[in-house]
């Protein structure tokens, strides 16, 4: 993934900017008073070249899943960024925010799919296992190509067949696009994608459940029965907006 | 070796945009809205980053000539309004002075921290879409031909013309091959004008981006657009390689069936003759 974005970045460097940004939000909402509460056990699953493995490094990179207190303890480093906002009249003012980095974008090598889904499937199997009565896991899974390593759909309904008491996992599908192709955001019909590949990303997906919907629907997105929570040909809009709804299972104020 | 002229203040290059205005333009495509407008959005942009790639500490220096011919109904017209509706070619100071109008448009880009932002950006608009009428290709061409005899009559040591010709049906006025054979007879001392053909589609077909042979068509007017086409220049062939095409020996600059990604590599690599930082 080394295309590159309008703003000169690579499609792999912004997915990578959103990713970090997703786990600093996360961490953010995890934290009380009482500091950050261990709501969420997160995890990285990294492939390309050769292998599928840990998409963390350093402290972070000998165990799978971490807990999200354990995250905020641990960023690779912090870097400081110049965040564009919109000023009045449309002038573009450029703020300093600082800017954790958990995960590093990297591209190259073959698109080992079913590898990287198998590595997925080894985490959630003893997640579920010792959570039985937790929410089930959800996966964000971000592609721009073809599998190198095979059909991914049986893995792919394997993952989905993993459950805590609460449900099944849930399995969600980010297609990264190299240009400007009409993006295709939660389709309820496999008939809307005429790429082969696509069709499939379509079928292993899981249909949005009640609070993906819900987030999806008040970002303006025309969600039908059916919404599977797959994105085909994504923007950097769509790559944005797929990250925030994916990682909003239902949390109440207080536990 | 043809096509190797610097392109020069002296020794200006012309680009002329041929586009198909006829009524089966308003088609809707898949981004829902229709091919003109699509298609006038980008030529705007296109019109853009060319005054742009010209604009230097003094001012915007006229290494191009350009024009637009519209064609619709039984009408052969320039594509440009205003102070620019008499001539069919202007050189790029002209143009970048008189613009139609300068929108105000919203575009979301990066924020540098992952997130999003809705930015507003100005737009110059010089050419406007229209879609109504049949497809007067021939009378189209011949117009063509008649301001690129005279821009090469008067330019004979240039970079030849590049005529990027933009259609998404056929010619209601006869065939157009002959005027396309003319067309690309027509040259400077540094080669033949190019002639590059676009046909835009928004029905589900697969495109075909810069065939080397006919036999990589299926129907008999495709081929013929592509019998109308100029092969695509080495540097050209280069650019397009570069943004991820297959090219080989004899690549042809002609898209059939485009998408709308088709089309802005199109205008891009079409509008690329080679230009060096400053002469």
């Amino acid at each position: 993934m080394n295309h590159r974005l309008n703003s000169g970045q690579s499609k792999a460097a912004f997915l990578a900017d959103v990713l970090n940004k997703t786990l600093y939000t996360i961490i953010t909402n995890c934290s009380k008073a009482d500091g950050v509460r261990d709501y969420f056990h997160v995890g990285v699953v990294a492939y390309g070249g050769e292998d599928a493995g840990n998409g963390f490094q350093g402290a972070l990179g000998e165990e799978a899943l971490h807990v999200i207190s354990r995250l905020a303890e641990a960023p690779l480093r912090v870097e400081t960024r110049s965040k564009k906002l919109a000023g009045l009249n449309g002038d573009v003012m450029e703020q300093p925010v600082r800017f954790p980095i958990w995960f590093e974008p990297r591209s190259h090598g073959k698109t080992l799919m079913c590898a990287g889904l198998n590595a997925a499937i080894k985490i959630l199997d003893q997640w579920c296992a010792a959570h039985p009565s937790a929410f089930p896991p959800t996966v964000l899974h971000v592609t721009d190509g073809h599998p190198s390593d095979g059909n991914p759909e049986p893995a792919a309904d394997r993952l989905k067949s993993l459950a805590t008491n609460d449900g099944g996992c849930l399995l969600f599908n980010l297609h990264v696009d190299a240009g400007e192709g009409v993006p295709l955001i939660f389709p309820n019909d496999e008939r809307a994608i005429k790429d082969r590949f696509g069709k499939a990303l379509f079928r292993m997906s899981s249909l949005l459940p009640p609070h993906a919907l819900e987030a999806a629907a008040r970002k303006g997105y025309d969600v039908r029965p059916g919404a599977r929570g797959f994105v085909f040909n994504a923007g950097i809009e769509a790559i944005a907006d797929f990250f925030d709804i994916g990682t909003r299972p239902a949390m109440s104020a207080d536990r | 070796m043809a096509y190797q002229a610097e392109i020069s203040r002296e020794n200006p290059t012309c680009i002329l945009f041929v586009i198909d205005q006829s009524g089966s333009m308003d088609e809707i495509s898949e981004a829902g809205r229709s091919k003109a407008a699509f298609v006038a959005d980008v030529l705007n942009k296109t019109l853009y980053t060319l005054v742009t790639s010209c604009s230097k500490s003094d001012g915007v220096r006229n290494y191009f000539d350009v024009g637009v011919i519209a064609y619709a109904g039984s009408q052969v017209r320039s594509g440009f309004g205003g102070a620019l509706s008499g001539d069919i070619v202007h050189p790029i100071h002209a143009i970048s002075e008189h613009t139609l109008r300068v929108e105000e448009r919203k575009k979301k880009v990066d924020d540098g921290a992952g997130g999003i932002v809705e930015l507003k950006t100005k737009f110059p608009v010089w050419f406007d879409p229209k879609s109504e009428g049949g497809t007067p290709m021939r009378a189209a061409l011949g117009r063509t031909i008649e301001t690129v005899s005279g821009w090469c009559e008067q330019h004979p040591r240039s970079y030849p013309p590049t005529i990027l010709h933009v259609t998404d049906g056929q010619s209601t006025d006869g065939a157009p091959e002959e005027m396309a054979d003319g067309l690309r007879q027509i040259s400077t001392k540094d080669g033949q004008a190019l002639l590059f053909n676009l046909h835009v589609n928004t029905a589900a077909g697969l495109e075909i981006v810069f065939p080397t042979a006919e036999a990589d068509l299926n129907d008999e007017y495709s081929r013929m657009l592509f019998r109308m086409s100029s092969p695509l220049p080495a540097h050209l062939a280069k650019f397009a390689g570069d943004k991820g095409y297959a090219i080989t020996d004899g690549s042809r600059g002609f898209i059939f069936n485009g998408d709308p990604q088709c089309v802005v590599d199109f205008f891009e690599i079409g509008t690329r003759p080679r230009l060096v930082a400053d002469r």
